[in-house]
Protein backbone atom coordinates (compact mmCIF):
# COMPACT_ATOMS: atom_id res chain seq x y z
CA UNK A 1 0.00 0.00 0.00
CA UNK A 2 1.38 3.72 -0.53
CA UNK A 3 0.34 5.95 2.05
CA UNK A 4 1.76 9.05 -0.34
CA UNK A 5 -0.75 8.20 -2.62
CA UNK A 6 -3.75 7.22 -0.55
CA UNK A 7 -2.83 10.90 1.12
CA UNK A 8 -3.17 12.45 -2.21
CA UNK A 9 -5.70 10.38 -3.49
CA UNK A 10 -8.13 11.33 -0.55
CA UNK A 11 -6.82 15.32 -0.55
CA UNK A 12 -7.97 15.26 -3.90
CA UNK A 13 -11.34 13.88 -3.44
CA UNK A 14 -12.24 16.79 -1.08
CA UNK A 15 -11.52 18.88 -3.98
CA UNK A 16 -14.19 16.68 -6.15
CA UNK A 17 -16.71 16.42 -3.26
CA UNK A 18 -16.61 20.31 -3.21
CA UNK A 19 -17.13 19.99 -6.97
CA UNK A 20 -14.08 22.24 -6.83
CA UNK A 21 -12.78 21.98 -10.64
CA UNK A 22 -10.25 24.54 -10.50
CA UNK A 23 -9.07 23.73 -6.91
CA UNK A 24 -8.49 20.03 -8.33
CA UNK A 25 -6.91 21.10 -11.14
CA UNK A 26 -4.59 22.97 -9.11
CA UNK A 27 -4.02 20.27 -6.82
CA UNK A 28 -3.22 17.84 -9.33
CA UNK A 29 -0.10 20.40 -11.21
CA UNK A 30 1.05 21.84 -7.41
CA UNK A 31 1.59 18.39 -6.09
CA UNK A 32 2.50 16.30 -9.36
CA UNK A 33 6.01 15.23 -8.31
CA UNK A 34 4.24 14.17 -5.23
CA UNK A 35 2.65 11.02 -6.79
CA UNK A 36 3.77 7.92 -7.87
CA UNK A 37 5.50 7.85 -11.14
CA UNK A 38 3.54 6.09 -12.97
CA UNK A 39 0.46 8.20 -12.03
CA UNK A 40 2.70 11.07 -12.27
CA UNK A 41 2.93 10.31 -16.03
CA UNK A 42 -0.16 9.31 -16.76
CA UNK A 43 -1.64 13.00 -15.24
CA UNK A 44 1.70 14.42 -17.85
CA UNK A 45 0.21 13.09 -20.68
CA UNK A 46 -3.79 13.54 -19.70
CA UNK A 47 -2.74 17.38 -19.44
CA UNK A 48 -0.52 17.29 -22.97
CA UNK A 49 -3.58 15.66 -24.72
CA UNK A 50 -6.14 18.38 -22.82
CA UNK A 51 -3.40 21.34 -24.35
CA UNK A 52 -3.73 19.77 -27.95
CA UNK A 53 -6.87 18.95 -28.06
CA UNK A 54 -7.98 22.69 -27.18
CA UNK A 55 -5.44 23.80 -29.60
CA UNK A 56 -6.51 21.70 -32.24
CA UNK A 57 -10.49 22.62 -31.65
CA UNK A 58 -9.34 26.34 -31.17
CA UNK A 59 -7.58 26.45 -35.19
CA UNK A 60 -10.84 24.65 -36.41
CA UNK A 61 -13.42 26.56 -35.06
CA UNK A 62 -12.09 30.36 -35.95
CA UNK A 63 -11.30 28.47 -39.67
CA UNK A 64 -14.71 27.67 -39.79
CA UNK A 65 -15.84 31.07 -38.38
CA UNK A 66 -14.09 32.76 -40.78
CA UNK A 67 -15.09 30.63 -43.57
CA UNK A 68 -18.74 31.65 -42.82
CA UNK A 69 -17.82 34.96 -42.32
CA UNK A 70 -16.30 35.41 -45.88
CA UNK A 71 -19.95 33.86 -47.30
CA UNK A 72 -22.08 36.63 -44.93
CA UNK A 73 -19.92 39.23 -46.30
CA UNK A 74 -20.57 38.12 -49.63
CA UNK A 75 -24.17 37.93 -49.02
CA UNK A 76 -24.25 40.96 -47.32
CA UNK A 77 -22.93 42.13 -50.31
CA UNK A 78 -25.17 40.80 -52.55
CA UNK A 79 -28.07 41.99 -50.92
CA UNK A 80 -27.15 45.42 -50.48
CA UNK A 81 -26.85 45.07 -54.30
CA UNK A 82 -30.88 43.64 -54.69
CA UNK A 83 -31.99 46.53 -52.56
CA UNK A 84 -30.47 49.62 -54.29
CA UNK A 85 -31.77 48.32 -57.73
CA UNK A 86 -35.56 48.10 -55.84
CA UNK A 87 -34.72 51.44 -54.42
CA UNK A 88 -33.88 52.50 -58.25
CA UNK A 89 -36.69 50.92 -59.61
CA UNK A 90 -39.04 52.47 -57.30
CA UNK A 91 -37.65 55.73 -57.86
CA UNK A 92 -37.96 55.30 -61.51
CA UNK A 93 -41.48 53.74 -61.65
CA UNK A 94 -42.27 57.22 -59.11
CA UNK A 95 -40.88 59.32 -61.91
CA UNK A 96 -43.12 57.77 -64.53
CA UNK A 97 -45.87 57.94 -63.19
CA UNK A 98 -45.91 61.78 -62.70
CA UNK B 1 21.95 -12.60 -75.04
CA UNK B 2 20.79 -15.61 -75.87
CA UNK B 3 17.07 -16.60 -76.08
CA UNK B 4 17.64 -18.68 -73.16
CA UNK B 5 19.28 -16.45 -71.24
CA UNK B 6 16.95 -13.73 -71.92
CA UNK B 7 13.53 -15.77 -70.70
CA UNK B 8 15.80 -16.84 -67.73
CA UNK B 9 16.60 -12.89 -66.75
CA UNK B 10 12.69 -12.23 -67.60
CA UNK B 11 11.58 -14.48 -65.39
CA UNK B 12 14.08 -13.02 -62.68
CA UNK B 13 12.79 -10.21 -62.63
CA UNK B 14 9.18 -11.26 -62.48
CA UNK B 15 9.54 -13.21 -59.49
CA UNK B 16 11.52 -10.32 -57.80
CA UNK B 17 8.50 -7.87 -58.82
CA UNK B 18 5.68 -10.19 -57.53
CA UNK B 19 8.11 -10.55 -54.39
CA UNK B 20 6.13 -9.51 -50.72
CA UNK B 21 7.63 -6.06 -50.00
CA UNK B 22 8.39 -5.87 -46.54
CA UNK B 23 7.73 -2.44 -45.09
CA UNK B 24 9.62 -2.13 -41.68
CA UNK B 25 10.83 -4.26 -39.24
CA UNK B 26 10.28 -8.23 -40.19
CA UNK B 27 8.54 -10.58 -37.95
CA UNK B 28 11.52 -12.18 -36.57
CA UNK B 29 13.38 -8.86 -36.16
CA UNK B 30 9.64 -7.78 -34.21
CA UNK B 31 10.36 -10.91 -32.15
CA UNK B 32 13.64 -10.59 -31.28
CA UNK B 33 13.17 -7.36 -29.97
CA UNK B 34 11.88 -7.37 -26.40
CA UNK B 35 10.36 -3.91 -26.65
CA UNK B 36 8.51 -4.45 -30.05
CA UNK B 37 7.53 -7.97 -28.74
CA UNK B 38 5.70 -7.04 -26.07
CA UNK B 39 3.89 -4.34 -27.81
CA UNK B 40 3.09 -6.33 -30.55
CA UNK B 41 1.17 -8.80 -27.74
CA UNK B 42 -0.24 -5.82 -26.22
CA UNK B 43 -1.50 -5.10 -29.93
CA UNK B 44 -3.23 -8.81 -30.33
CA UNK B 45 -4.20 -8.86 -27.02
CA UNK B 46 -6.65 -5.82 -27.13
CA UNK B 47 -7.41 -6.16 -31.03
CA UNK B 48 -10.70 -7.02 -29.55
CA UNK B 49 -11.15 -10.38 -31.46
CA UNK B 50 -10.32 -14.02 -29.42
CA UNK B 51 -8.78 -15.23 -32.12
CA UNK B 52 -6.16 -12.42 -31.97
CA UNK B 53 -5.72 -12.95 -27.80
CA UNK B 54 -5.29 -16.66 -27.90
CA UNK B 55 -2.68 -15.71 -30.70
CA UNK B 56 -0.79 -13.82 -28.43
CA UNK B 57 -0.97 -16.02 -25.40
CA UNK B 58 0.61 -18.85 -28.06
CA UNK B 59 3.35 -16.36 -29.01
CA UNK B 60 4.11 -15.37 -25.52
CA UNK B 61 4.42 -19.27 -24.62
CA UNK B 62 6.83 -20.14 -28.05
CA UNK B 63 4.09 -22.27 -29.21
CA UNK B 64 2.85 -21.10 -32.55
CA UNK B 65 0.75 -23.20 -35.21
CA UNK B 66 2.54 -23.12 -38.92
CA UNK B 67 -1.25 -21.28 -40.04
CA UNK B 68 -0.33 -18.99 -37.35
CA UNK B 69 2.75 -17.05 -39.32
CA UNK B 70 0.31 -15.78 -41.94
CA UNK B 71 -2.03 -13.98 -39.41
CA UNK B 72 1.28 -12.69 -37.52
CA UNK B 73 2.66 -11.02 -41.01
CA UNK B 74 -0.49 -9.29 -41.51
CA UNK B 75 -0.99 -8.50 -38.28
CA UNK B 76 2.93 -7.34 -38.56
CA UNK B 77 1.93 -4.66 -41.10
CA UNK B 78 -0.52 -3.16 -39.00
CA UNK B 79 1.86 -2.95 -35.77
CA UNK B 80 4.71 -1.42 -38.35
CA UNK B 81 2.01 1.42 -39.25
CA UNK B 82 1.14 2.32 -35.69
CA UNK B 83 5.03 1.91 -34.85
CA UNK B 84 5.58 4.77 -37.61
CA UNK B 85 2.91 7.11 -36.54
CA UNK B 86 4.43 6.64 -32.89
CA UNK B 87 7.64 7.51 -33.67
CA UNK B 88 6.20 10.71 -36.06
CA UNK B 89 4.79 11.85 -33.33
CA UNK B 90 7.91 11.12 -30.99
CA UNK B 91 9.62 13.67 -33.16
CA UNK B 92 6.94 16.56 -33.43
CA UNK B 93 7.81 16.82 -29.98
CA UNK B 94 10.18 19.23 -29.64
CA UNK B 95 10.44 21.82 -26.92
CA UNK B 96 9.54 24.76 -29.05
CA UNK B 97 6.17 22.43 -29.82
CA UNK B 98 5.67 21.90 -26.48
CA UNK B 99 6.38 25.22 -25.33
CA UNK B 100 4.20 26.68 -27.86
CA UNK B 101 1.20 24.40 -26.78
CA UNK B 102 1.86 25.23 -22.47
CA UNK B 103 1.70 29.13 -23.84
CA UNK B 104 -1.80 28.82 -24.86
CA UNK B 105 -2.84 26.51 -22.33
CA UNK B 106 -2.14 27.41 -18.34
CA UNK B 107 -2.75 24.05 -16.92
CA UNK B 108 0.01 22.50 -19.09
CA UNK B 109 1.98 25.58 -18.72
CA UNK B 110 1.73 25.00 -14.98
CA UNK B 111 3.39 21.24 -15.69
CA UNK B 112 5.61 22.54 -17.70
CA UNK B 113 6.94 24.58 -14.80
CA UNK B 114 6.91 21.96 -12.13
CA UNK B 115 8.48 18.92 -14.60
CA UNK B 116 10.73 20.88 -17.31
CA UNK B 117 10.27 20.38 -20.85
CA UNK B 118 13.08 17.86 -21.97
CA UNK B 119 11.07 15.82 -19.02
CA UNK B 120 7.55 16.57 -19.98
CA UNK B 121 8.50 15.48 -23.64
CA UNK B 122 10.59 12.28 -21.96
CA UNK B 123 7.11 11.24 -19.96
CA UNK B 124 5.13 11.71 -23.15
CA UNK B 125 7.18 10.21 -25.78
CA UNK B 126 7.35 7.29 -23.30
CA UNK B 127 3.84 6.42 -23.70
CA UNK B 128 2.89 6.98 -27.25
CA UNK B 129 3.94 3.39 -28.61
CA UNK B 130 2.23 1.73 -26.03
CA UNK B 131 -1.22 3.88 -26.63
CA UNK B 132 -0.97 3.07 -30.45
CA UNK B 133 -1.23 -0.36 -29.70
CA UNK B 134 -3.89 -0.41 -26.56
CA UNK B 135 -6.28 2.83 -27.47
CA UNK B 136 -6.52 3.79 -31.37
CA UNK B 137 -9.19 5.75 -30.90
CA UNK B 138 -7.40 8.11 -28.09
CA UNK B 139 -4.45 8.17 -30.32
CA UNK B 140 -5.75 8.81 -33.56
CA UNK B 141 -7.04 11.91 -31.87
CA UNK B 142 -4.02 12.96 -30.61
CA UNK B 143 -2.64 12.52 -34.30
CA UNK B 144 -5.38 14.35 -35.80
CA UNK B 145 -4.61 17.29 -33.46
CA UNK B 146 -0.89 17.14 -34.34
CA UNK B 147 -1.71 16.91 -38.04
CA UNK B 148 -4.00 20.81 -37.26
CA UNK B 149 -0.94 21.82 -35.65
CA UNK B 150 0.64 20.91 -38.28
CA UNK B 151 -0.70 22.22 -41.21
CA UNK B 152 -1.60 25.85 -39.40
CA UNK B 153 1.93 26.39 -38.63
CA UNK B 154 2.48 25.22 -42.28
CA UNK B 155 0.49 27.83 -43.41
CA UNK B 156 -2.52 25.65 -44.96
CA UNK B 157 -5.02 28.47 -43.61
CA UNK B 158 -2.73 30.77 -45.04
CA UNK B 159 -5.43 31.15 -48.08
CA UNK B 160 -7.80 32.14 -46.28
CA UNK B 161 -6.25 34.52 -44.38
CA UNK B 162 -4.96 36.39 -47.38
CA UNK B 163 -8.70 36.53 -49.02
CA UNK B 164 -9.95 37.66 -45.47
CA UNK B 165 -7.44 40.49 -45.86
CA UNK B 166 -7.68 41.27 -49.22
CA UNK B 167 -11.69 41.80 -48.70
CA UNK B 168 -11.29 43.36 -45.47
CA UNK B 169 -8.98 45.84 -47.96
CA UNK B 170 -11.14 46.02 -51.04
CA UNK B 171 -14.14 47.27 -48.38
CA UNK B 172 -12.13 49.26 -46.49
CA UNK B 173 -12.67 47.83 -42.76
CA UNK B 174 -10.83 48.97 -40.57
CA UNK B 175 -12.20 48.15 -37.00
CA UNK B 176 -10.44 50.79 -35.36
CA UNK B 177 -11.85 48.65 -31.77
CA UNK B 178 -10.04 45.94 -33.08
CA UNK B 179 -6.84 47.19 -33.33
CA UNK B 180 -7.29 49.39 -30.17
CA UNK B 181 -7.18 45.85 -28.36
CA UNK B 182 -4.34 44.48 -29.61
CA UNK B 183 -2.45 47.28 -29.03
CA UNK B 184 -2.59 46.50 -24.95
CA UNK B 185 0.52 45.67 -24.17
CA UNK B 186 -1.00 43.54 -20.60
CA UNK B 187 -1.58 40.46 -21.77
CA UNK B 188 -4.20 39.53 -19.65
CA UNK B 189 -6.45 43.00 -19.97
CA UNK B 190 -6.11 42.57 -23.97
CA UNK B 191 -7.47 38.66 -24.14
CA UNK B 192 -10.46 40.03 -21.83
CA UNK B 193 -10.43 43.24 -24.55
CA UNK B 194 -10.09 40.99 -27.53
CA UNK B 195 -12.55 38.19 -25.58
CA UNK B 196 -15.14 41.39 -25.17
CA UNK B 197 -14.84 42.48 -28.68
CA UNK B 198 -14.97 39.29 -29.74
CA UNK B 199 -18.06 38.44 -28.27
CA UNK B 200 -19.84 41.89 -29.20
CA UNK B 201 -18.95 41.27 -32.96
CA UNK B 202 -20.29 37.94 -32.83
CA UNK B 203 -23.59 38.64 -31.41
CA UNK B 204 -23.42 40.83 -34.25
CA UNK B 205 -22.07 37.95 -36.78
CA UNK B 206 -25.05 35.86 -35.50
CA UNK B 207 -27.85 38.80 -35.74
CA UNK B 208 -26.52 39.41 -39.59
CA UNK B 209 -26.54 35.56 -40.49
CA UNK B 210 -30.22 35.95 -38.85
CA UNK B 211 -31.39 38.81 -40.74
CA UNK B 212 -30.03 37.27 -44.14
CA UNK B 213 -31.59 34.06 -44.06
CA UNK B 214 -34.61 35.23 -41.55
CA UNK B 215 -33.18 31.93 -39.40
CA UNK B 216 -32.64 29.28 -42.25
CA UNK B 217 -29.15 30.05 -43.69
CA UNK B 218 -29.43 29.26 -46.68
CA UNK B 219 -27.58 31.14 -49.90
CA UNK B 220 -30.26 30.86 -52.39
CA UNK B 221 -33.30 31.39 -50.61
CA UNK B 222 -31.89 34.58 -48.67
CA UNK B 223 -31.65 36.70 -52.59
CA UNK B 224 -34.70 35.86 -53.46
CA UNK B 225 -36.66 36.73 -50.03
CA UNK B 226 -34.82 39.66 -50.39
CA UNK B 227 -36.98 40.85 -53.99
CA UNK B 228 -40.06 40.90 -51.44
CA UNK B 229 -38.50 43.87 -49.71
CA UNK B 230 -40.39 47.25 -50.15
CA UNK B 231 -40.85 49.46 -47.37
CA UNK B 232 -37.90 51.02 -45.71
CA UNK B 233 -34.96 50.71 -48.21
CA UNK B 234 -32.98 52.88 -46.20
CA UNK B 235 -33.33 51.29 -42.68
CA UNK B 236 -32.42 48.18 -44.51
CA UNK B 237 -29.17 48.60 -46.52
CA UNK B 238 -27.88 50.77 -43.28
CA UNK B 239 -28.53 47.79 -40.56
CA UNK B 240 -26.65 45.64 -43.71
CA UNK B 241 -23.86 48.79 -43.75
CA UNK B 242 -23.57 47.93 -39.51
CA UNK B 243 -23.64 44.22 -39.77
CA UNK B 244 -21.05 44.18 -42.43
CA UNK B 245 -18.69 46.62 -40.16
CA UNK B 246 -19.46 43.70 -37.56
CA UNK B 247 -18.56 40.65 -39.65
CA UNK B 248 -15.89 42.29 -40.77
CA UNK B 249 -14.43 43.03 -36.95
CA UNK B 250 -14.94 39.64 -36.46
CA UNK B 251 -13.06 38.44 -39.79
CA UNK B 252 -10.38 41.01 -39.37
CA UNK B 253 -8.83 38.87 -36.25
CA UNK B 254 -6.84 36.68 -38.73
CA UNK B 255 -6.07 33.18 -38.01
CA UNK B 256 -2.45 34.41 -38.30
CA UNK B 257 -2.80 36.76 -35.51
CA UNK B 258 -1.16 36.28 -31.93
CA UNK B 259 -1.91 33.52 -29.85
CA UNK B 260 -4.04 35.32 -27.44
CA UNK B 261 -6.32 36.28 -30.05
CA UNK B 262 -7.21 33.19 -31.12
CA UNK B 263 -7.83 31.80 -27.33
CA UNK B 264 -9.59 34.61 -26.77
CA UNK B 265 -11.47 34.05 -30.15
CA UNK B 266 -12.27 30.63 -30.06
CA UNK B 267 -13.71 30.48 -26.03
CA UNK B 268 -15.90 33.85 -26.71
CA UNK B 269 -17.33 33.55 -30.54
CA UNK B 270 -17.09 29.99 -30.70
CA UNK B 271 -18.94 29.14 -27.75
CA UNK B 272 -20.66 26.35 -27.86
CA UNK B 273 -19.01 22.75 -28.32
CA UNK B 274 -18.90 21.71 -31.86
CA UNK B 275 -21.03 18.26 -31.68
CA UNK B 276 -18.59 15.75 -30.21
CA UNK B 277 -20.80 13.28 -28.38
CA UNK B 278 -21.40 13.10 -25.06
CA UNK B 279 -18.28 14.12 -22.41
CA UNK B 280 -18.68 13.53 -19.12
CA UNK B 281 -17.38 16.78 -16.86
CA UNK B 282 -15.89 17.03 -13.12
CA UNK B 283 -19.03 16.39 -11.48
CA UNK B 284 -20.56 13.65 -13.47
CA UNK B 285 -17.19 11.99 -12.68
CA UNK B 286 -17.33 11.69 -9.35
CA UNK B 287 -19.27 8.48 -9.48
CA UNK B 288 -16.33 6.80 -11.07
CA UNK B 289 -13.96 7.83 -8.41
CA UNK B 290 -12.59 4.95 -6.40
CA UNK B 291 -15.46 3.63 -3.94
CA UNK B 292 -13.76 1.02 -1.33
CA UNK B 293 -17.24 -0.01 0.20
CA UNK B 294 -18.59 -0.76 -2.75
CA UNK B 295 -16.10 -2.07 -4.77
CA UNK B 296 -15.39 -4.84 -1.71
CA UNK B 297 -18.93 -5.11 -1.52
CA UNK B 298 -19.00 -6.26 -5.44
CA UNK B 299 -15.76 -8.50 -4.78
CA UNK B 300 -17.57 -10.32 -1.76
CA UNK B 301 -20.70 -11.06 -4.30
CA UNK B 302 -18.39 -11.83 -7.28
CA UNK B 303 -17.04 -14.50 -4.96
CA UNK B 304 -20.56 -16.08 -4.25
CA UNK B 305 -21.50 -16.36 -7.84
CA UNK B 306 -18.44 -18.18 -8.88
CA UNK B 307 -18.82 -21.78 -9.27
CA UNK B 308 -17.74 -24.46 -8.08
CA UNK B 309 -17.99 -22.60 -4.51
CA UNK B 310 -15.22 -20.83 -3.57
CA UNK B 311 -13.77 -22.33 -0.63
CA UNK B 312 -13.27 -25.41 -2.88
CA UNK B 313 -10.63 -23.02 -4.98
CA UNK B 314 -7.08 -23.54 -4.26
CA UNK B 315 -4.81 -20.39 -3.78
CA UNK B 316 -3.98 -20.13 -7.68
CA UNK B 317 -7.68 -20.43 -9.01
CA UNK B 318 -8.07 -17.74 -6.42
CA UNK B 319 -5.74 -15.45 -7.34
CA UNK B 320 -6.35 -16.14 -10.97
CA UNK B 321 -10.16 -14.94 -10.18
CA UNK B 322 -9.52 -12.17 -8.27
CA UNK B 323 -6.66 -10.71 -10.81
CA UNK B 324 -9.84 -11.38 -13.22
CA UNK B 325 -12.07 -9.10 -11.37
CA UNK B 326 -9.42 -6.23 -10.76
CA UNK B 327 -8.67 -6.08 -14.50
CA UNK B 328 -12.85 -6.35 -15.09
CA UNK B 329 -12.64 -3.14 -12.86
CA UNK B 330 -9.98 -0.98 -14.41
CA UNK B 331 -11.75 -2.11 -17.73
CA UNK B 332 -15.25 -0.72 -17.07
CA UNK B 333 -13.17 2.84 -15.94
CA UNK B 334 -11.13 2.74 -18.52
CA UNK B 335 -11.99 5.70 -20.79
CA UNK B 336 -13.23 5.77 -23.97
CA UNK B 337 -12.91 8.26 -26.35
CA UNK B 338 -16.35 9.20 -27.26
CA UNK B 339 -17.47 9.73 -23.81
CA UNK B 340 -13.81 10.65 -22.39
CA UNK B 341 -12.23 14.15 -21.48
CA UNK B 342 -9.67 15.50 -19.89
CA UNK B 343 -11.58 14.23 -16.42
CA UNK B 344 -12.43 11.08 -17.32
CA UNK B 345 -8.80 9.89 -17.88
CA UNK B 346 -7.39 11.63 -14.34
CA UNK B 347 -10.16 9.69 -12.98
CA UNK B 348 -9.42 6.51 -14.71
CA UNK B 349 -5.88 6.80 -13.97
CA UNK B 350 -6.36 7.43 -10.48
CA UNK B 351 -8.46 4.78 -9.92
CA UNK B 352 -6.28 2.28 -11.66
CA UNK B 353 -3.45 2.86 -8.78
CA UNK B 354 -6.47 3.31 -6.54
CA UNK B 355 -7.53 -0.35 -7.09
CA UNK B 356 -3.92 -1.93 -8.04
CA UNK B 357 -3.28 -0.38 -4.06
CA UNK B 358 -6.11 -2.04 -2.88
CA UNK B 359 -5.54 -5.76 -4.48
CA UNK B 360 -4.34 -7.39 -1.54
CA UNK B 361 -7.14 -5.98 0.93
CA UNK B 362 -9.40 -8.29 -1.48
CA UNK B 363 -9.50 -11.00 0.61
CA UNK B 364 -9.05 -14.66 -1.05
Amino acid sequence: MNDTFTDLYNEFMVFVERGDEAGARKFLIDNLTKFPKDVQDKLTFAFFEEALTDEAKSITDIAELQKQGLEAMSQIDKAKKVIEDQVKIKDLKAKLSK
Amino acid sequence: MGILDSIRKSKIEKKEKDAPVVVGPTLDDVMQDPERFHLFGEMLKTGGSKELSELAERMAAKNLDQGDFAILEKQRKIFNEKMNSAERVEKWLTKENIMDLARNHPSFKGVIGVLDPEKVIEVIQSQLKGMSVTDEARFKKLLSGIDKSESFKNGAFKKLDEDIEKFLKDKKISPQEYKDAIAIEDEKKKAEALEKLADRTNTDFKKAINFLSRGKWGKDTTLSDLHGFEASSAEVIAELDNYQKSVGATLFASLNSNESMRKAMSHAIVGEEAPQGPKKGFRELRKDAFDEAKIDADWENEKKRIKPAWSGLDLEKKKKERNRFISEQVAAHKVEDVGGGFWARIFATLFDRKIEDHREDFKL
